[in-house]
């Protein structure tokens, strides 16, 4: 088992018989497991393996993204944080320092975030509705460098821009996990994507970047804005 | 001059347009305190605390206050403040991303650390309320039971096939003769050998005479083999098992005909509990089902037909769940999708009523859908030709029109 640091600062590659598996150091230097994932002890630290079929950041990483723009001490917002799969993942890349505050409408999913969130102490869990950034305001002062978006839902890209608008200024990044499912079913996924960065555009964001997530996700794109 | 309002998290904070901090008021460091302002305040309520706020902004005499959101402009009405709402304002939001931190932590003199602790355990207090919250809703608690009710009926139909399948072995003929998977099990839990299966027995299981009858002269000439009492008791297992699970889902549907009459008696009185109960379900809560159309409402439950239809161009389901309302599936094919589409707009009204008005239209409901199926009858009452097959070719539509139909004795529902 050896690790290497991969090109983006916190994110490691773990190989072992030839293969290769992303990784993050864990936070917690716990040797459990979140949900269900690999943990590896080398030397003195714990990793956790990152997959890219449980996680769309970790396969947009995989299938080559340029920037990273979470990092470090980032502090980030995230919506549709789920039951905090990735959410944990994004936590240890930004350690300490940084800030994840992940948003989840659902109860019943986010009764795993607050457990993420009793184990970290950089993880701020907000059950509300993202596209009402309005109602959690108040619970997140001080800037925002990243908004991570994976809200399956038809007008995601006014979700983003509108989260982008309430939190963040000039510069700050977006990062949208477009699924063409759940904007339209019915047509084509490639036009349904292309719509809906043209969109981005149109909402005043510039698109830095676009990574389609196959195999590990069907009709999927991971798009990397910039509020300009 | 205007005054912008802002709720935090470490309290309530009066601005000027150049964000300098015109009256503050803290609920820092007090978590609880904190927690109950933020929770009221987001659902429109107005605090004690906002209310002195109000109170100190008055005696500014501003031409206006400015706020974020909806639910603090909400609690701001009768105030007799001119209340703006802007999503995003600019001197809030500097205050917010900037300011709101350094002042706080001027306020403490301590480490950073400190209040973002605090910012942090509001968050896990207001996230653990909100779920608490959810885990009372009483219509989650329906769904949890109509989906339980659904995995049992899967369940006793794979167990029952097994009892039968092993019963054959020892009598063939009654898996023939009993259709009914209930009274299959309880005839074999009491079946002992053939000796003792006599007519008086069988009756009181509730068989008709003709079924005892055949179920006596089956088990005396059969050609199953001879199955030892050990034998015979590991299949009664199996029988009792399924008898047990008949068991669990009549008191499932009592108990959601109880929860359904109270949560959505509008809902069940148009079609029931179990069939509004999956609707629910399906939808996700009563809140959900009663902001769907009732074109999706239609067609809940038949997604994958909805979605074929979308894809390849074949015909839209006309139902999903409703289609169970014997109204929809007792009524002849052509009729079916007008049905349908009436109980789905009625329902609609239904579930609206049920989950923000609470009023008992039920009856009323029930009964101008009861007219409009009758004027479906009486409007269509001969099967339609059938549809040219050509692809390519237009469809024939059918215009709704008057029909002039005289009502008939016949197309009633048959019993």
């Amino acid at each position: 088992m050896r690790v290497t640091n991969h090109r983006f600062p916190g994110v490691y590659v773990t190989e072992e018989e030839d293969r290769k598996y992303l990784a993050t150091k864990s936070l917690t230097q716990d040797i459990q497991s979140f949900y269900g994932e690999r943990v590896v002890k080398v030397d003195q630290d714990v990793y956790r393996q990152w997959s890219p079929r449980r996680s769309k950041l970790s396969a947009a990483i995989q299938n080559g993204l340029r920037e990273l723009p979470i990092q470090p001490g980032s502090r980030v917002l995230y919506l549709g944080a789920a039951s905090g799969t990735t959410v944990s993942h994004v936590s240890d890349v930004v350690g300490e320092t940084g800030l994840v505050a992940a948003v989840e409408f659902s109860a019943k999913t986010a009764r795993g975030l607050l457990r993420l969130a009793g184990l970290r102490s950089n993880v701020v869990p907000i059950v509300e509705d993202a596209r009402h950034p309005s109602r959690y305001t108040s619970l997140l002062t001080g800037t925002v460098d990243v908004v991570y978006q994976d809200v399956a839902q038809p007008d995601q890209a006014r979700i983003l821009s509108d989260n982008l608008r309430t939190f963040c200024s000039f510069g700050s990044w977006g990062m949208i996990a477009i699924k063409a499912r759940s904007i339209d079913s019915a047509s084509d996924a490639s036009q349904v994507i292309d719509r809906e960065i043209t969109n981005l555009d149109l909402l005043g964001l510039e698109v830095v970047e676009e990574v389609n997530l196959e195999p590990f996700e069907k009709d999927h794109m991971m798009v990397t804005v910039r509020v300009r | 001059m205007l005054v912008y309002l802002v709720s935090t998290a470490y309290g309530l904070f009066a601005l000027d347009e150049n964000s300098r901090v015109l009256i503050e008021m803290w609920t820092y460091p007090d978590i609880e305190k904190s927690i109950q302002e933020l929770s009221q305040l987001n659902q429109g309520e107005t605090t004690d605390m906002l209310g002195e706020m109000v109170n100190r902004v008055r005696a500014l005499n501003p031409e206006a206050v400015v706020v974020e959101q909806p639910e603090m402009a909400r609690a701001l009405t009768n105030t007799g403040l001119e209340t703006r709402l802007e999503t995003v304002s600019l001197p809030i939001k500097w205050f917010r991303t900037a300011l709101v931190d350094q002042l706080v932590n001027a306020k403490t003199a301590g480490p950073e650390c400190d209040t973002k602790r605090f910012l942090k355990q509001v968050a896990v207090g207001l996230a653990q309320q909100t779920i608490t919250r959810a885990s009372e809703e009483r219509d989650i608690l329906t769904k949890q039971a109509i989906d339980a009710i659904d995995e049992l009926d899967k369940a006793i139909n794979i167990i029952a096939m097994r009892t039968r399948e092993w019963f054959s072995m020892y009598q063939p003929a009654l898996d023939r003769l009993v259709e009914d998977n209930e009274v299959f099990s309880r005839l074999v839990t009491n079946v002992r050998t053939s000796e003792n299966v006599d007519l008086d027995a069988l009756r009181e299981m509730g068989l008709t005479a003709e079924l005892a009858d055949a179920v006596v002269s089956s088990s005396v000439s059969g050609t199953g083999g001879t199955l030892s009492e050990q034998d015979l008791e590991a299949i009664r297992t199996l029988a009792e098992t399924v008898e047990n699970m008949y068991r669990s889902r009549r008191r499932l549907e009592e108990y959601i005909q109880t929860m359904m009459k109270s949560i959505a008696p509008n809902i069940t009185a148009l079609v029931g509990p179990v069939v509004g109960a999956r609707l629910i379900s399906l939808a996700g809560s009563l809140k959900d089902l009663a902001a769907r159309p009732s074109s999706t409402v239609q067609v809940l439950g038949a997604e994958r037909a909805l979605f074929r239809s979308l894809k390849t161009g074949t015909d839209p389901p006309k139902h999903g769940v409703i289609f169970q309302v014997a109204d929809i599936n007792a009524a002849p094919y052509w009729q079916r999708g007008r049905i349908a589409r009436a109980l789905a707009g009625k329902l609609s009204i239904a579930a609206r009523i049920d989950a923000f008005s609470k009023r008992d239209m039920g009856e009323e409901l029930r009964l101008s859908f009861q007219r409009r199926v009758e004027e479906i009858r009486r409007q269509n009452p001969e099967a339609p030709p059938p549809r040219p097959t050509k692809r390519g070719e237009p469809r024939r539509t059918y215009r709704r029109g008057r029909g002039f139909g005289k009502p008939s004795g016949r197309g009633g529902r048959r019993h």
